[in-house]
């Protein structure tokens, strides 16, 4: 994160599931998605592209985008439904590099 | 962006119902198949070609292995593959019911001598793989290209319908039918165990090994060169056997087994590397498959070089392959996939709108690690004595009833996970 960046950082929630067998990233991530506050978004570090989350969590009420890299394989941001200003961030962190 | 087409795939994932009949009742087909070895006795090893060894055989080769491969071709074809199985509902359950029925009915015409059962029972078996072969390529059609697990599940269903009418062939000659000569049986052996069995569990393997045991993904080249030697040894080999050139048809094997043998090697070093150093049943049950692939390859060999080796080498290298190699596999898959697709039926039950609060179990709640290693130690000492009946055909009696008791245990354990989903699902109703 560059220091150039502090409103996203303050935002932002990390998740590394890169060490954890699968479903535990599946499992962690829904676990975290309810205690998101207001403006926050979750930004997962992934090995794999995790398609079974992205439907679990249309069916929960969030969004996400996904990127590849850089900062591990796959790269996660998810806000919740309606957040307009989680889903700014969230946005621009994904597509900003 | 990519959420729509993730969700798409996703969609066409099949209830939970599709795969999982499969995969609950194939266990208890394999005990089966090790009481029909235990009743044998030493016949099972000496007398390995002659009606009830083979229908023994087949309790277990299209009861318990091939029915679990449909399950979980049913599951993956859609969500590796993104494809889509035409009517996987019914197919599904015809090909299920078929699959039951048909190894009862076969074993039971070949076990009492009773030609008309045993081809109904061949009949039976011959619509469901035909159905599955033709549903499964249709999925195979709608996958996306260039994909390695794809291509390999492609090679599997093909050799399937190939090993398919070879041992109908091979049938129609026991009964007697004026079909050419040939040697319909060892093809339909080959092209069912190389083909089917090995090119399947390769191909699965290059996708749950790095996922579910935590390893690098296999190199490309340690993925293709060997599918494409398999395919390659199994077409010389066939092609050469039926020209009667019985150098070219031993090299041609020697190929198909070496390309097996990397594949092993391949995955046992993926495994020596692997990130996350617990323990795991499933991670034990591949290097035990893995392990046992190659002992087979070994038997096998000595079974090829030394015609007056007997028969124990042959059963042997038949049964390392089938319940050490393919069974043990299969072993650790269901271990993973019969819990993980419980805990995501229940997810979806459970949380199917925003702000939904009810408690999804644990996956390890659900099977826990101490019961599925226990099974494990018992499944590894029904492999060991199975394969030292080859030399001492006296354990064939043992042998059958550990292994009756590891594959009934293996079975009850997947039965209890799914219904502690059922009661998770009942108290949050
Ligand atoms: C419709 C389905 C099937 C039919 C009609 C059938 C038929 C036969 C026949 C007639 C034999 C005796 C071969 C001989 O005379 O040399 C045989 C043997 C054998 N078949 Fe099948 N088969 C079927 C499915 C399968 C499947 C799905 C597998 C494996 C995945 C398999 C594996 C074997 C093996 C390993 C043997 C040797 C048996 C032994 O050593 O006792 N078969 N089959």
């Amino acid at each position: 994160m560059s220091p150039g960046e502090p409103e996203v950082a303050a935002r932002e929630r990390r998740l590394d599931v890169r060490e954890l067998e699968p479903p535990e990233p599946l499992e962690r991530a829904l676990a975290a998605l309810p205690g998101l506050g207001p403006g926050e978004y979750l930004h997962m570090l992934h090995r794999r592209e995790p398609l079974l989350l992205y439907d679990l969590l249309e069916a929960q009420g969030f969004r996400h985008c996904a990127r590849e890299g850089p900062e591990a394989p796959w790269e996660i941001f998810i806000w919740r439904e309606g957040d307009e200003a989680a889903r700014a961030a969230a946005e621009a962190a994904c597509h900003g590099g | 962006m990519l959420a729509g087409m993730a969700g798409l795939a996703l969609d066409r994932a099949p209830p939970l119902g599709v795969p999982l009949r499969f995969l609950l009742t194939a266990p208890f087909l394999a005990a089966g198949a090790g009481l029909a070895v235990a009743a044998l006795g030493p016949a099972a090893v000496t007398a390995r070609l002659a009606g009830p060894a083979v229908a023994a055989a087949h309790l277990y080769t299209l009861g318990f292995v091939t029915m679990v491969m449909c399950g979980a071709l049913l599951q993956l074809l859609p969500v590796v593959g993104g494809g889509t199985v035409p009517a996987q509902r019914t197919v599904a359950a015809v090909v299920h019911a078929l699959l039951a029925v048909s190894p009862l009915v076969l074993g039971a015409g070949l076990a009492l001598g009773t030609p008309a059962a045993t081809a109904a029972g061949a009949a039976l078996a011959a619509a469901a793989l035909a159905v599955f072969c033709a549903a499964g390529l249709a999925g195979v059609r709608t996958c996306a290209r260039g994909q390695d697990t794809v291509r390999a599940i492609g090679l599997a269903l093909v050799a399937l319908a190939l090993a398919l009418a070879f041992g109908l062939l091979a049938a129609l000659a026991r009964a007697r039918w004026a079909v050419p000569a040939a040697p319909w049986g060892t093809f339909h052996q080959g092209w069912m165990l190389l083909g089917w069995v090995g090119a399947l569990v390769m191909g699965v393997a290059w996708q749950v090994v790095p996922m579910f045991q935590m390893t690098p993904p296999y190199p490309p080249a340690a993925r293709r060169v060997p599918l494409a030697a398999l395919l390659a040894g199994l077409v010389g080999w066939s092609v050469a056997r039926a020209a009667g050139s019985a150098p070219v048809a031993a090299a041609a094997l020697g190929v198909a087994a070496l390309a097996l043998a990397a594949f092993a090697l391949a995955t046992l070093a993926l495994q020596a590397r692997r990130r996350r150093r617990l323990r795991d049943a499933t991670l034990d049950a591949w290097r035990l498959a893995m392990l046992a692939l190659l002992a087979a390859l070994g038997c096998g060999l000595v079974a090829a070089v030394r015609p007056g080796a007997g028969p124990g080498w042959a059963w042997a290298a038949g049964t390392l392959y089938l319940a050490g190699f393919a069974g043990s596999a299969i072993t650790g898959m269901l271990y993973k996939i019969v819990p993980f697709l419980l805990w995501l039926h229940m997810h979806r039950r459970l949380h199917p709108r925003p702000g939904a609060t009810a408690r999804v179990p644990h996956l390890r709640e659900l099977l826990p690690e101490a019961r599925a290693r226990r099974q494990l130690r018992l499944h590894a000492l029904a492999v060991a004595l199975l394969a030292l009946a080859g030399a001492w055909p006296a354990l064939a009696r043992p042998a059958g009833l550990v292994a009756a008791v590891a594959w009934t245990l293996l079975g009850v354990e997947l039965a209890r996970a799914a219904l502690a989903a059922r009661r998770a699902l009942a108290a949050a109703a």
